[in-house]
């Protein structure tokens, strides 16, 4: 049973949402990279909003659009991951409990801190009433929501919701500090690639899609694979790993045209995308995505939506390529993304 | 405006993050849930700690609540007379 992408938005720290193309000009930022945010008076009142966090906000509006644009008359299931969850209110809830001796503890940043929350308001706003399920795996999180969607579609569901969320707070941002996560300020988005430095660029976002069992007008893409590898011990069992997956669905290396990566900017961990393309791809186009919306643990779905618009549009900005165009026409593309070498995820997305 | 009154419909648009209100928008004599603001349950027990942690009063009968909680006038008044 073949599954389809007909709906994709993103909002992200780059002008994406509502966008049909992927933004010629970045924006650039030195430090943490921040969402760019619609205006949410026209979503919701403030009697509505009352109960929302800024990424319940955004998460809410990137999936209603995408519902809007997929046309869909009715979700089967709203599947969504993310790695945090909403870590505002989260922060809010603990320094609560904190200030207040653990008593006296306000219902609303609770309910607001739950990583399942926006799945929970998508669904009432849509009377959507089936299958609900939330990832939380870290950097695999959104990733497990695509699988979980190509299982469902298996089972004979229609039209599953699957989106990924993260957001960065300051707080957070700073704790990290004193592990040395991020990239010393000021660095520039735009260098990330081969800067050879360690450390990454913060960043936030969320992505929607409408995965569906029907092809329609509006259909970005055809979802070929999804995959998970934990761990490799060394290349030639990834690329092993790879070869065989891509031959179970029903693809060869020589088939797919560009190879989409997640370089972050961190020297330490990049090496492992470089062995891959080097070796595996070496023979293929190359692109990346974390200059435009910096790293957090479900940015792999700021690279599917990325994909969507290159697969739809036969087109990939410069700004996107690593190496010279080579190939005429995008049929198949390869998103290749890892943590430190144990969370590997590869989405194929054919054109249809 | 009675400062109190001003002082709890600050406290009620900072409480339930009611983002875009001023206290000129709530009229004091309108109802609280239902109609006028449209609160719910989970505002109802924002309130209670409202009134715990702001005025050191404890709402020992939750029969009184409907009462109280009426508008941000009888919240007040309710206060004035029980406030530790």
């Amino acid at each position: 049973m073949a599954a389809y992408i007909n709906g994709a938005q993103a909002i992200s720290p780059q002008d994406t949402f509502l966008n049909p193309q992927i933004p010629v000009e970045l924006k650039e930022y030195q430090g943490i990279m921040l969402n760019v945010l619609p205006d949410f008076k026209n979503y919701f009142s403030p009697i509505e909003m009352r109960r929302m966090s800024r990424i319940i906000k955004f998460s809410s509006v990137t999936a209603a659009e995408c519902i809007k644009e997929a046309n869909t008359e009715k979700i089967d299931a709203i599947i969504t991951g993310t790695g945090l969850g909403c870590l505002e209110d989260t922060q809010k809830f603990l320094n609560k409990m904190l200030d207040n001796n653990e008593s006296m503890l306000t219902p609303t940043t609770f309910i607001q801190s739950t990583h399942n929350t926006p799945g929970g308001i998508i669904a009432l706003a849509n009377k959507c009433y089936e299958y609900n399920m939330t990832y939380a795996h870290k950097t695999l999180s959104f990733e497990s929501c695509l699988l979980d969607a190509v299982l469902l579609i298996k089972e004979g569901k229609k039209n599953i919701l699957v989106g990924g969320f993260d957001e960065i707070t300051e707080e957070n941002y700073n704790l990290r500090k004193h592990i040395n996560q991020w990239k010393e300020e000021p660095f520039s988005n735009l260098d990330i690639y081969d800067c050879g430095t360690s450390g990454y660029k913060a960043g936030e976002g969320s992505a929607y899609f409408i995965i569906s069992s029907q092809k329609t007008g509006s259909t970005y893409a055809e979802l070929k694979l999804v995959d998970l590898y934990y761990k490799s011990k060394n290349i030639n069992s990834l690329s092993e790993n790879i070869e065989n997956k891509l031959q179970s669905a029903g693809l060869l290396l020589e088939d797919i045209d560009l190879v989409i990566f997640g370089y972050n900017g961190d020297s330490n961990t990049d090496i492992y995308y470089d062995q891959v393309k080097d070796t595996l791809f070496k023979h293929q186009d190359h692109g990346y995505y974390k200059h435009y919306c910096g790293e957090y643990d479900t940015s792999a779905s700021f690279g599917l939506w990325m994909t969507t618009r290159i697969i739809k549009q036969n087109h990939v900005p410069e700004n996107v390529f690593i190496s010279e165009r080579k190939k005429e026409k995008i049929n198949n593309v390869l998103l290749y993304n890892q943590e430190d070498n144990k969370n590997h995820s590869f989405i194929v997305l054919s054109a249809c | 405006m009675d400062s109190l009154i001003k002082k709890l419909k600050e406290e009620i648009i900072d409480h339930l993050n009611l983002e875009g209100l001023t206290p000129d928008d709530i009229n004091e004599k309108e109802p609280l849930f239902g109609e006028g603001l449209g609160l719910d349950s989970i505002d109802a027990l924002e309130l209670i700690l409202l009134l715990e942690r702001g005025y050191g009063i404890k709402l020992e009968n939750p029969q009184e609540g409907k009462k109280i909680f009426t508008s941000v006038e009888t919240m007040a008044e309710y206060i004035r007379q029980n406030k530790k």
